[in-house]
């Protein structure tokens, strides 16, 4: 039995210690907005954030993860209004869409560690996800108007 | 190719209880007749669905597979119904038969085909509705129908000040006479059409809430995984799965006719005791590698082959003259890599079948169900879900036929997952191809141009009646006339269309011009990739024409206008390209540009592109440029993004992945052997279109061939090297 917290809610899953957190949040707790791509860290469809840092959830098992504090996609709002998928909506970034929850995850990890990133900063972080539409010149337009939309209400508040 | 509509259209109307289904059959399409409305036949029979309360609801019969096509079809109905965008509701359509792609005759998605397939016959359908509504309003208003107008999913009669909302006309309009003549808005007329709308799909895709087909969840469904024989042609001889049972969670394990099937309560389950499994094959054909497909390509660019275009005496041309130039050129076999792996969840019951699928081709889906499960057409349901990437491989339905026979040996609704590696050694690859070349340019004209093409026919597995021994019975027969489309109505054993489309029809001003085609095919499935034959042509022709000009010591892109001469449309879009990319102006070293046109999918896109290499092999595309002319731009950011998505994928095949084949296997199994283009290896991008009154052409695909040769031809110029063979390699750069 392993205890993890996904987006703020407490959950007690019975299962094999090395199913990765990919199919735990996807089968058990039918969050499916984290996508399987690869199965081996390689294509950053899976992307969450665990205690806040990104992690490829296809790899990780939940064994490693009990007690931790897990975000994925659905948890990154409630609605669409959060700066990144404001953002994403204005620059009409997804195409087929499988990939975006991976680099919307990405995104927000790369913009709450450095809040107005060059493109330099954008390629090296958004690096790992895949995304075979190539909406990458949408992604980093988006990222620079989240990035905006970000300390604009960080200001504010 | 097109087809004329007449603008006459009977509608066929009923009431139902949730509301007025509107369906049509259209008149003088050359042979093509729909059926008319049957309520018991199909659930939703059309495009437009009006509810009680007025809420309206488009069926689109073509798969969202991110090159916008939910919103663009929305939006050519909306336009002719007058209605807001924003508040229509769209839901995809079922499989049947009025829903087949009007230039295939059967459901699929694919071609670069759904607008120019669906411009005229939705705005047709949507204005039939609106005239039968505003005739509705006039009758109940006793005023002339010209006074009346719709306007906002309303019926207005100013002078009286009435105003009906359509759901409130609903029961008259079955009263009125079904036959009415329709006339479509002239273009300036157009309020939505022509303009760059958000994306109906894009909201979802931001939240996680998107369906796709690996997301359906059903009541005490178990998941499903597969293991496929790797070697081509192998069959089952036995396995030990002793190993494989003792993880929790497996339910059953068992043989279908394509591999070994393990089915869990979850994927992961399934998964690790499929790898557990020890499975013995009878082996394929275990000689096939690449270094031997590539000696049989010589071989075969030296025997025999069919004409496949012949006129003047290119032949006679080339022999005799000093200046000939010869190239030969490679392409390998490229896989689709879709990043959602391959699946399909089944629902079979004694009566039903349920079938959930990001799928392309819910007409040939339909059809391998019905048949291996001997239900009627009426029994089986398609809910189409959204495709995480298509790119041609969800058109195929082998994966939709295991997760029936799946469903046949067990008693809930099964889900089957494709690993990402079998996904990528079971794909239908683009072919690969052998290409000798050789030209000759004088006296400022093309004297002669000759190519022979060596590669694998799609057709011969794809069209029923080329081997008829290799077909899987259940093959559907709706491919048939797709198959026919293709092959413009002679289906051919011997020149298969989509291996000389964009080398046949050469536009470049020549009287003497050859291509020829041998067929071999090593045993490698192939398919349907994005932009098919063209993506492996354009790259040839484009390429060759470029090594002519700096052999006649023109300007590449001067030599290519020249020659183009004749072409008004070839010429528009090379013309912006290079004006836009400020061809002619000054790169500092290593850098250079180049440049391409191409015609394909009733579209023509010129690229620009600009690279710099370093000595040690080094290469970064840094800017491409592109003009494309695909007739009446329907949601322009839409042909944007698409362009962009094109050149991205094309890229991948150019500078980055290759399928290669060892023993009799695909070699590759992931993204760490098949890399795909990366965020820090994408271009910027400008993409310009050209205005343009034409019918609407193909959006999808005609960016993808071009930028290959755009690279290549960028590449020779920032360093004399030709690229001759892709994808392009670090030793082929080096100085």
């Amino acid at each position: 039995m392993f205890e993890i917290n996904v987006n703020g809610i407490k959950h007690e899953i019975d299962i094999e210690a090395d199913t990765p957190l990919l199919w735990v949040l996807r089968e058990q707790l039918k969050l499916t907005g984290t996508k399987f791509g690869c199965g081996i860290a390689s294509c950053g469809a899976c992307s969450i954030l665990v205690d806040n840092r990104v992690t490829r959830a296809c790899v990780t098992p939940i064994s490693s993860a009990a007690g931790k504090s897990i975000t994925t996609i659905e948890g990154l709002s409630g609605s669409r209004y959060h700066p990144i998928q404001q953002a994403w909506i204005e620059n009409q970034v997804p195409q087929c869409g499988y990939c975006q929850s991976g680099q919307i995850i990405n995104t927000l990890a790369l913009l709450t560690e450095n809040p107005e990133p060059s493109n330099a900063d954008i390629d090296r972080a958004m690096q790992g996800i895949i995304c075979r539409c190539g909406t990458y010149g949408r992604i980093r337009k988006a990222i620079h108007r989240a990035s905006e939309l970000m300390m604009h209400e960080t200001q504010e508040s | 190719m097109s087809i004329k509509l007449s603008r006459r259209t009977f509608l066929t109307l009923s009431l139902s209880a949730t509301g007025l289904y509107i369906g049509a059959k259209l008149l003088g399409t050359k042979g093509l007749s729909y059926p008319l409305i049957d309520a018991k036949t199909f659930h939703a029979n059309a495009w437009i669905r009006i509810d009680k309360n007025n809420n309206i609801t488009f069926i689109i019969d073509k798969s969202e597979m991110g090159q916008g096509v939910q919103t663009s079809l929305a939006m050519l109905l909306a336009e002719e119904l007058e209605v807001d965008l924003e508040t229509v509701r769209t839901e995809f359509a079922p499989a049947a038969p009025i829903y087949a792609n009007r230039l295939f005759q059967v459901q699929v998605t694919g071609g670069s085909t759904s607008i120019e397939s669906s411009y005229d016959n939705l705005r047709t359908v949507a204005a039939a509705t609106r005239i039968l509504l505003i005739q509705a309003a006039a009758k109940q208003w006793h005023v002339p129908v010209a006074e009346c107008y719709a306007k906002q999913a309303q019926i207005f009669h100013d002078v009286s000040q009435q105003s009906l909302y359509y759901s409130d006309l609903l029961s008259q309009v079955t009263q009125e006479s079904p036959e009415i003549a329709v006339t479509l808005k002239p273009s300036s007329e157009h309020k939505i059409i022509g303009k760059s709308k958000a994306r109906l799909d894009i909201p979802a895709k931001v939240d996680g809430s998107a369906l796709f087909g690996i997301d359906i969840m059903l009541d005490k469904m178990l998941t499903a995984t597969i293991k496929h024989p790797p070697v081509f042609g192998s069959e089952l001889l036995n396995f030990d799965d002793s190993a494989a049972r003792s993880i929790r969670g497996v339910q059953d394990i068992f043989s279908i006719p394509s591999g070994v099937v393990v089915v869990a309560d979850g994927y992961w389950q399934a998964k690790k005791a499929a790898d557990l499994l020890r499975i013995q094959w009878l082996q394929g054909n275990t000689e096939i590698n690449s270094a031997s497909i590539q000696r049989s390509w010589f071989g075969h660019s030296k025997g025999d082959a069919n004409s496949v275009e012949s006129r003047g005496d290119a032949e006679t041309i080339l022999d005799a003259t000093s200046n000939k130039l010869t190239a030969v050129y490679e392409l390998p076999y490229q896989a689709h890599a879709t990043m959602e792996p391959m699946n399909c969840t089944v629902h079979l019951q004694p009566e039903r079948c349920d079938v959930w699928v990001g799928t392309q081709g819910q007409g040939p889906s339909h059809e391998v169900v019905v048949a291996l499960t001997g239900l009627a057409h009426e029994q089986v349901h398609i809910h189409t879900t959204y495709l995480g990437g298509g790119f041609g491989r969800r058109g195929e339905v082998d994966f939709v036929a295991e997760a029936v026979q799946i469903a046949q040996q067990i008693d809930v609704p099964v889900k089957l997952i494709w690993s990402r590696e079998e996904d990528m050694q079971h794909d239908f690859y683009r072919p690969a191809s052998y290409h000798v070349i050789s030209g000759s340019f004088q006296d400022a004209s093309l004297q002669a141009w000759k190519h022979r093409i060596v590669g694998p026919s799609i057709m011969q597995r794809v069209a029923p009646g080329f081997v008829p021994a290799v077909m899987p019975q259940w093959l559907p027969t709706g491919l048939k006339s797709f198959a026919a489309w293709v092959t413009g109505g002679v289906i051919s054993m011997i020149n298969d269309p989509t291996l000389i489309e964009g080398a046949k029809e050469l536009p470049y001003k020549t009287d003497n011009l050859e291509v020829e085609l041998s067929h071999y095919d090593p045993g490698i499935p192939v398919g349907f990739w994005r932009s098919v034959g063209h993506s492996s042509n354009a790259f040839v022709v484009e390429s060759f024409i470029d090594e002519m000009a700096h052999q006649a010591q023109q300007d590449p892109y001067l030599f290519r206008q020249h020659l183009l001469r004749d072409h008004p449309r070839h010429l528009g879009v090379l013309n912006l390209a290079a004006e836009k990319a400020g061809w002619g102006s000054e790169l500092p070293p290593g850098e250079g540009r180049g440049i391409a046109v191409h015609h394909s999918f009733n579209s023509y896109v010129a690229q620009v592109a600009e690279v710099r290499v370093i000595d040690n092999g080094r290469l970064s595309v840094n800017r491409v440029v592109c003009a494309i002319d695909c007739g009446t731009v329907i949601n322009p950011d839409t042909v944007i993004a698409q362009v962009e998505g094109a050149i991205a994928f094309g890229l991948t095949a150019a500078i980055k992945s290759a399928i290669s084949i060892k023993d009799g296997h695909i070699e590759q199994s992931n993204f760490h052997d098949f890399p795909l283009l990366r965020i820090d290896e994408m271009p910027s991008v400008e993409v310009y279109l050209v205005e343009s009154k034409q019918p609407p052409t193909g959006v999808g695909e005609p960016a993808v061939p071009v930028i290959a040769a755009a690279v290549a031809n960028a590449i020779f110029a920032a360093s004399n090297k030709r690229i001759r063979r892709l994808p392009i390699r670090t030793e082929d750069l080096r100085k």
